[in-house]
């Protein structure tokens, strides 16, 4: 490397030392942000177990949810053995006092 | 104090919790003294107190802490958005790591140093693969934009040059010759012992003429020099 080269690179250097750097009221105000949540969200997520354990409630949290509003075939077929199926039973038959309409009126 | 347990966060190296009782006054908790230097790391002080729920220490880090982390950015990167972004990613990792703080590890700059030299070379190995060529040209039509364009595209120039280099050698030599940092502090910013910091540099720096000589002509060094 030569001298030339040296004195090269060291002005280029020298420029980029001098290129301004301001900092914008935007990035302290993203930065702050930043810094807010850190006690309460990120308290709760390690309390939890930190993100992996979060994302397994959520899926857990779908799971539940997918079977409540759709169940499969399978479950309702578990749930009738184990269980039993559903079985109406009217403790106010319309008999015992006579008609809906006595009833009604 | 007390030390509470032990965890990892990012690739910093393994630090102590800490979790100092909210009552305590800054003074108390904020003053330790950096073994290494001997000096006072004010900012480990308020890192603790931030650890602490001191929401006003936040702020006080930012606002020390921001134009070094936005200049070192800026030097290496020449973009002034990517250099906001790296300053956040920093700011982020250290609120995130205020509770582990161990202040007898070093000090509170050198870390940060260490978090944005490589957030930077990240995002310069992502523009690796671009040739000078295709790299940007500022414009500015103001007047006296000659001079200026020409001083930014040096440093762009400069940019694109550290993209094709190793990312230690980058690393080393924006430490050296953009910060001006001594080769014992770069040597423990990086991990690494003063000759490899000065074999980094001198490897790093070849490189970066030889990446630009061919250049010399259209960055107006001909004329110059």
């Amino acid at each position: 490397m030569t001298t030339d080269d040296d004195d090269f690179l060291d002005d280029i250097f020298a420029q980029a030392r001098a290129v301004p750097a301001p900092v914008s009221a935007d990035l302290v105000a993203r930065v702050l942000q930043g810094a807010r949540p850190t006690s309460i969200w990120h308290g709760l997520l390690d309390v939890i177990g930190g993100w992996p354990a979060m994302g397994g409630m959520i899926a857990a949290g779908v799971a539940g949810l997918w079977i409540g509003v759709a169940p499969p075939s399978v479950i309702t077929t578990y749930t009738a053995e184990w269980i039993g199926q559903d079985v109406q039973v009217d403790l106010w038959s319309d008999t015992t006092f006579g008609s809906e309409e006595w009833i009604d009126g | 104090m007390v030390a509470v347990a032990t965890r990892t966060l990012d690739a910093v190296p393994r630090r102590r919790i800490r979790c100092t009782p909210s009552w305590l006054p800054l003074r108390q908790v904020g003053m330790t003294r950096n073994a290494s230097s001997g000096s006072m790391d004010h900012d480990a002080g308020l890192l603790a107190a931030y650890a602490a729920g001191d929401a006003a220490a936040a702020r006080q880090l930012a606002d020390s802490l921001l134009p070094r982390i936005v200049g070192q950015a800026m030097r290496m990167l020449q973009n002034r958005a990517e250099a906001d972004d790296v300053a956040q990613e920093a700011m982020l990792r250290l609120w995130k790591i205020a509770p582990d703080w161990d202040a007898s590890r070093g000090q509170v700059t050198t870390w940060l140093y260490r978090v944005v030299a490589n957030l930077c070379t990240d995002r310069l190995r992502l523009r690796g693969g671009v040739g000078l060529d295709e790299v940007a040209e500022p414009a500015d039509p103001s007047p006296g934009a000659d001079a200026r364009l020409q001083n930014a595209s040096r440093t762009q120039a400069l940019a694109w040059a550290l993209a094709q280099l190793p990312e230690r050698q980058a690393q080393a030599v924006a430490l050296r010759h953009l910060e001006g940092l001594s080769n014992p502090q770069i040597a423990e910013i990086m991990d690494i012992g003063p000759r490899a910091v000065e074999s980094l540099t001198a490897r790093g720096k070849r490189a970066l003429t030889d990446l630009l000589q061919s250049h010399k002509a259209e960055l107006g060094y001909d004329d110059d020099h």
